[in-house]
């Protein structure tokens, strides 16, 4: 791991106040305060990896590569989901301490580490996998044109960060709901012209239900937060018009 | 206890694709992984996958390349089969939906990368690696292939030449389990953590390698370590080589074009390959011509925003949030950080080592097709034509052992062993991991780097030695058996000792300089005593690894000087 060191700029020190909670220690959970000293350019996650390895080897937290791509260390921060890895701690009110909690909307399994089992369960339940409805065009490689590849590039960044899902409000009351992360997901198969119109319909039905894309209540939130820059509301809202035009609308 | 014909343990590109494949061949096939796939390292490889697709190109250029790569230390035989395979496998990844980016004509892109005499890198943007990984999930979920996510595997289980399978650890309970298998294959990735400045992930600390080491495979060419020239200077966060591909330039702070106008490499400049390109950087910054933090600058300024959005929107969002500078508008500071390892498990083309029963596949394997250095493009290629091949002969060995000789009471055993030692790791009174870490991380970074010397490998040799004293009773501070991180943490400290110890070892008994490993001491590569790959065996606790040498395959392609 490397992190600041020959050429730290000493900006003074900031207050992290974490979110501590561990299940066979703790009846509940509480925040606990760590000072340390603040470098230029230094991130959420240099912050945490620095008080980990030298104040609290007990805080816990996933994270891995870093740079914004394993999508392994989201968390809320200051009241909102981020990435630690890519935000800037300087970029923080640091007028009061940074707060730092696991995501809302999932289980607690241990200090910054939440369950994401639903999460991934909701991403399955899509059928997240191409299915193309006929042979490669070439004979071995389907053809696709450039601009429909561009037109999927922003969702195919999806990191399963589970930001989004966790900034929804009807995500969090319904579990039964899909949720933006699985639709974004199955909306990169949808508008793929290589499966074909066949699938592209069956994908369309069998996300035509309550539970599915009539449950977002477009409030942007999972837009808002994702730290790719991936809107799945608007991916939903063109899928809903969709449906909407095939009168295949399902009437609550 | 949990049992399976053919038991996969890593969840990147490698294991993803021989998980696939076994699977296809008709085993029962599980995936044991210390992190859910999607956040594997694959992901973050960007550049590209080579193959030689079109008509213009020639899959035996593709392996001359990659011979010239390697400085000629690269098994020729694999090589041949890797570049043969390659446009089908490209091909079958496309089929399975991967999103590459795409010609004017609606077929696959490629595009020119560094040592490679055609543009023969297939990519998706900058993200191909995580298409990649992400399509071969898809395929894993479509499959209903078991996947055991975030369990450590601790111990590969071996007794008389067979591999019966691993122990490991659930990291949500902190319950530690045997997996008993027929075929058990390793693809656990690479080991970037043994240096502090690396593009590699957190989690990427040569487990893999440290147990396949313990339970008596050898270590192959673990002295090849490959400096990616492109790193952003204050995390090490990998710039792909895609820019220098698509027309970036290098410049010191001369405003000289150092690559051409120096004279490190007159015909391919900036697309030199790696091992030239970071040792050129380093010479420049020596000599004075860098700029802060040991920098050269790389220049995209001249593409325009649009081009940059479009082919390295990464690289954009990455300069610009982790480095502050804008690609758009001003050059991005670079220096060469640890990258990759050409070294790693021996194993044959169908991923097979010394040990029944048990493969090695993508970057913790040794084929070896990368030899000296490995030419970007070719490791995403590495994975999915050996995941595929070591899926299907796992499968197939699988099929054929007698269940009879698979025997899950001695990974049970081994098992409780390990609880054991977990129990003592908990109960030491030493230092922590961290101090330990860092100051492994620190030696290696200073002594086993680009340039080495016999002084400073001697130095960083003592220091692994007392860093192995001082792991002895090394304390876990946490308690708590629910994902304890700094059990995880120090557990991983161990694999990080014996790949240093292996790496330098091996470096220091290499003397001549070939592809990445350069030598100030002994400049010249020498064929006579070194056309030879290095066997690193492990010899006890407190004994140095044991070296041992292994004849290069040639076929068509003597080697011949190395000039770009």
């Amino acid at each position: 791991m490397s992190t600041k060191t020959a050429d730290d700029t000493h900006r003074g020190t900031v207050t992290l106040k974490v979110f501590r909670y561990v299940p066979e220690e703790d009846e509940d959970s509480y925040f606990k305060e760590y000072s340390i000293e603040r470098q230029e350019g230094m991130t959420v996650l240099d912050a945490l990896i620095r008080i980990r390895d030298h104040q609290d080897p007990t805080l816990t937290f996933r994270h891995s590569c870093r740079m914004a791509r394993c999508g392994s260390d989201a968390m809320y921060i200051d009241g909102r989901q981020r990435l630690a890895c890519n935000t800037q701690i300087e970029d923080l009110d640091l007028s009061t301490p940074v707060q730092i909690e696991p995501l809302p909307n999932e289980d607690v399994e241990r200090d910054l580490v939440v369950d994401m089992d639903g999460f991934y369960d909701r991403m399955e339940s899509v059928e997240p996998w191409f299915q193309p409805d006929h042979e490669p065009e070439t004979g071995d490689e389907y053809l696709q044109s450039h601009e429909n590849r561009q037109n999927i590039d922003t969702v195919l960044d999806c990191i399963w960060c589970g930001c989004c899902s966790s900034s929804c409000n009807p995500a969090g009351n319904d579990d039964d709901f899909t949720g933006p992360a699985a639709l974004a997901k199955a909306y990169r198969f949808f508008k793929d012209e290589r499966e074909g119109d066949e699938t592209r319909q069956r994908r369309l039905e069998m996300l035509n239900k309550s539970h599915g894309l009539w449950r977002c209540h477009t409030q942007f939130n999972c837009t808002e937060v994702c730290p790719k820059g991936i809107s799945p509301t608007e991916a939903i809202m063109e899928m809903s018009k969709e449906a909407v035009k095939q009168k295949l609308r399902f009437w609550r | 206890m949990h049992k399976h014909d053919v038991l996969i343990v890593g969840a990147g590109g490698a294991g993803l694709r021989a998980a696939v494949a076994a699977h296809e061949a008709g085993a029962d096939v599980a995936i044991v992984s210390k992190l859910h796939p999607v956040r594997s390292h694959t992901g973050a490889a960007e550049g590209g996958i080579n193959a030689a697709l079109k008509d213009e190109d020639d899959w035996h250029d593709h392996a001359y390349d990659t011979v010239k790569g390697s400085d000629y230390i690269g098994d020729q035989e694999p090589i041949n089969i890797m570049t043969r395979e390659a446009p089908n496998e490209v091909i079958n990844l496309e089929n399975m939906g991967m999103a590459f980016s795409r010609e004017e004509d609606k077929r696959v892109a490629q595009r020119p990368f560094g040592g490679l005499s055609f543009p023969r890198t297939t990519y998706a943007s900058d993200k191909t690696g995580h298409m990649l990984l992400h399509t071969m999930y898809e395929q894993v979920l479509k499959r209903g292939i078991t996947v055991y996510d975030e369990w450590y595997v601790t111990d590969l289980v071996v007794e008389n030449g067979r591999a019966h399978g691993v122990t490991a650890i659930d990291l949500q309970t902190g319950r530690v389990d045997s997996f008993a298998a027929n075929a058990t294959i390793f693809a656990t990735g690479g080991m970037g953590q043994v240096y502090e400045h690396t593009t590699n992930a957190v989690a990427n600390t040569g487990d893999g390698l440290s147990i396949a080491y313990r339970a008596g495979v050898p270590m192959e060419d673990m002295e090849f370590i490959q400096f990616h020239p492109t790193t952003l200077p204050s995390t090490g966060i990998l710039i792909t080589e895609a820019c220098r591909g698509e027309g970036g330039i290098l410049y010191n702070n001369e405003g000289e074009r150092f690559m051409y106008e120096r004279g490190y490499a007159p015909n391919a400049g900036e697309l030199a390959s790696r091992d030239v390109v970071s040792r050129a950087e380093l010479i420049e910054v020596q000599e004075g011509r860098g700029f802060e933090q040991g920098t050269v600058h790389l220049d995209l300024t001249h593409f325009g925003e649009e081009k940059i959005e479009e082919r390295l929107a990464q690289i954009l969002e990455l300069a610009r949030d982790f480095e502050g500078v804008d690609p758009v508008e001003e050059p991005i500071p670079v220096k060469p950080g640890q990258h990759y390892t050409m070294g790693g498990i021996a194993c044959d083309a169908d991923g097979k080592t010394n040990v029944e029963g048990f493969y090695a596949v993508g970057e913790a394997a040794c084929v070896s097709v990368h030899g000296a250095n490995r030419l970007g493009g070719n490791a995403l290629l590495e994975l999915v034509v050996f995941g595929k091949r070591a899926g299907e002969h796992a499968a197939k060995a699988s099929a054929g052992s007698s269940s009879a000789s698979v025997s899950p009471s001695k990974v049970e055993v081994r098992a409780e062993e390990e609880r054991e030692r977990i129990e003592e790791l908990m109960s030491g009174t030493g230092v922590h991991q961290s101090e330990i870490r860092e100051e492994v991380q620190e030696i290696m970074t200073e002594k086993v780097g680009v340039f080495r010397t016999e002084e400073g490998l001697k130095e960083a040799r003592e220091a692994i030695q007392d860093a192995k004293r001082r792991y002895e009773d090394v304390t876990v501070k946490d308690s708590s058996s629910t994902f304890n991180t700094d059990l995880t943490q120090t557990l991983e400290l161990r694999s990080i000792l014996d790949v240093a110890e292996v790496i330098t070892e091996s470096a220091l008994a290499r003397t001549e300089s070939r592809g990445a490993h350069s030598r100030d001491d002994y400049t010249e590569r020498n064929d006579d005593d070194w056309l030879k790959h290095t066997m690193a065996h492990y010899a006890g606790e407190n004994e140095y690894p044991r070296l041992e040498y292994d004849d290069v395959i040639i076929e068509e392609y003597e080697p011949k000087e190395r000039s770009y």
